[in-house]
């Protein structure tokens, strides 16, 4: 029992992970209809960028930075790569969002070196017992920094003209075109929105999982499993998805084998895609 | 969208056979027995098998298909495994009994894929070469876990063993020739038309009475099949193989290769392989002289090939090239 409930808190913490890398893959897919494989490689940039800051600058001047230049990077790769596939069709947006992690691994290879990196908690603290079970202090800054973090992109996204103005854009991007929005400047915003998310997510869960220049590609798998867990397509269902995901990997990588962690979420997602498949052809 | 034809003429094809034939013929002449310059001619030519099967339904049916690196890997594993730790059997034999395990493998998982479209396809593709990775990695007992299978044995006939560079170079390019005319071939019968049409326009296919599952099963099937027998003459000419050929790195490999010949025939399998090929091993070569390290570079070339082939040369880098020079009469519809 004790070690069930060990294995819950630590899928809770992974899944916060998740659900914020899900969140993101969700916004830029539902605004610009692109899919993107190069998701996790903002968590990559992001952590890594984090840990060359972090004795310069101390811990939340680095985060910050960190976070804001991944951000900018989202908007830029956007605005001067993906861009020019916003009207094409599936294969070749795949195929560039493909060869872009690539690309980025290549770049982040050249800047930091093999070696993974990984950096200290954000306060030194005994972990804190609650039952029998105990909590890392990192665990709580990540679930504390992925509440802010949804909550206030909800917000954002329901009670700002901006926001409210990507939803026009998801929901039908001729008509959000023909009352004057630019869906380009929204897409835009999305992919900065979150590149910001998968920064996040690799700066807070760096002292717990180090990181080096080719772990994007697995965080990418992880925001796929868990967004279409979730339902690829809503919000919510994004942030389930991950929690769903981080807590079946941790419980079987616990009780069953930890070789096959990768395996029971690909699995889930499998059973998941097809039920939804299976339920849609007997409408 | 259009789509132009297959594109080549029988005439051409057979033109283009001849001079392949002739350029496999000349080069060992031209390097003499230079063993590094014949391994190069030797994966171009397993990599020409490679991405021939991969292109028949990439190229020709569209299909974003992410599997391709898993059919290589149990291919390699199954020639690996039954010519030496299993059962010493003969390669051949082997080759055969995997090829054909590769093709109920594909059409099994043919009942659940196609039934998907767009980002579901390409997920459950991935999914499968993930799955076979980490069935290899993790059954250490059998597949000999992350280091892998050494001492596979070399192909050979009545006796006269393929074990070197040049020997296997006769035997490799005759298998791709063989394989490139099968699919000429293949392509050129019903099979391939209607999987073209399908590639061009799956609904409009459908509608002018393809059955279009039925067609994609087959070419399916058939890709894995030719994917698998090359994954077993990389077995039995490096002789040791290891779970990252599952891995998504060969995928994007043979998808940058059809790419830059434009994936609308057959031939953009064998040119796109000899160019990234030769590209990669000068790349190799060039980047240490400027004091680099040359493994990061070889990614960013990748990446950065593809980017630039999308956005700038829709159609394929070859084709692009060509349309510049001679522009054709009809437009052409784009590769991807």
């Amino acid at each position: 029992m004790e070690l069930i409930a060990q294995l819950l808190i630590l899928g809770i913490s992974s899944g916060a992970i998740y659900a914020l890398l899900a969140a993101g893959l969700v916004i830029v897919f539902k605004v610009t209809n692109i899919v993107n494989f190069m998701h996790g490689q903002w968590v990559v940039i992001g952590a890594l960028t984090y840990w060359s800051l972090m004795e310069r600058m101390g811990t939340l001047a680095a985060i910050v930075t960190a976070a804001l230049i991944t951000g900018f990077l989202g908007a830029l790769v956007y605005r001067f790569i993906l861009h020019w596939v916003a009207e094409a069709r599936f294969m070749p947006q795949v195929l560039l969002t493909i060869a872009l992690s690539f690309f980025i691994d290549g770049v982040a290879l050249v800047i930091w070196g093999k070696e993974p990196r990984s950096a200290p908690p954000f306060s030194s603290g005994e972990s804190i017992a609650l039952f029998d079970t105990v909590i890392s202090q990192q665990s709580l800054w990540i679930l504390g920094t992925m509440i802010v973090a949804l909550v206030s992109v909800w917000f954002f996204l329901n009670y700002t003209l901006i926001g409210k103005a990507m939803h026009a854009c998801a929901a039908n991007r001729m008509a959000a075109r023909v009352v004057g929005i630019k869906p380009d400047h929204m897409a835009m915003i999305s992919f900065a929105l979150s590149a910001l998310f998968g920064a996040i997510a690799g700066i807070t869960y760096l002292p717990l999982q180090a990181m080096s220049y080719s772990s994007g590609f697995g965080y990418t798998l992880k925001a796929f499993v868990a967004a279409i867990i979730g339902g690829m397509g809503s919000f919510g269902g994004a942030v389930l998805g991950g929690f769903a995901l981080g807590i079946a990997e941790s419980l079987g990588a616990g009780l069953l084998s930890s070789g096959y962690k990768e395996t029971i979420g690909f699995l889930a997602m499998t059973a998941i895609i097809f039920y939804r498949v299976m339920r849609m052809s007997a409408k | 969208m259009k789509y132009s034809g297959s594109g080549i003429s029988a005439r051409t094809n057979q033109i283009g056979v001849v001079s392949l034939a002739i350029c496999v013929a000349l080069y060992p002449a031209l390097f003499g027995q230079n063993a590094y310059w014949l391994s190069i001619g030797n994966f171009i030519a397993i990599y020409s098998i490679f991405a021939v099967a991969t292109c028949y339904l990439f190229g020709y049916g569209r299909q974003i298909l992410l599997s391709c690196s898993g059919f290589y890997a149990l291919g390699a594993y199954g020639s690996a495994l039954l010519t030496t730790k299993l059962v010493h059997l003969n390669p051949w034999l082997a080759m055969v009994l995997t090829a054909f395990g590769a093709g109920v493998i594909a059409f099994v998982l043919s009942f659940v894929i196609f039934r998907l479209k767009h980002l579901f396809f390409a997920m459950v593709t991935m999914v499968f070469s993930f799955l076979v990775f980490d069935l290899l990695k993790e059954s250490d007992g059998v597949t000999g876990g992350l280091s892998g299978i050494p001492g596979i044995p070399p192909l050979s006939i009545a006796g006269f063993r393929f074990d070197s560079e040049f020997k296997f170079y006769c035997l490799i390019w005759g298998a791709a020739l063989i394989v490139l005319i099968v699919f000429m071939n293949i392509i050129d019968s019903k099979e391939g038309r209607a999987l073209r049409a399908i590639g061009s326009d799956d609904i409009a296919a459908e509608a002018s009475g393809v059955d279009t599952t039925k067609y994609l099963v087959r070419g399916f099937v058939i890709s894995a099949v030719f994917t698998s027998i090359a994954g077993s003459f990389y077995a039995h000419y490096v002789r040791f193989i290891d779970p990252y050929l599952a891995g998504l790195e060969s995928t994007v490999l043979i998808q940058i290769m059809l790419l830059i010949g434009g994936a609308e025939t057959v031939w953009s399998g064998v040119v796109g392989a000899a160019i990234i090929v030769f590209l990669t091993e000068g790349l190799r070569a060039v980047v240490p002289l400027l004091g680099l390290e040359a493994g990061p570079y070889e990614k960013i070339f990748y990446g950065l090939m593809i980017m630039l082939v999308i956005i700038f040369a829709p159609q394929g880098l070859l084709p692009s090239i060509r349309n510049f020079f001679f522009p054709p009469k009809t437009p052409r519809a784009d590769m991807t």
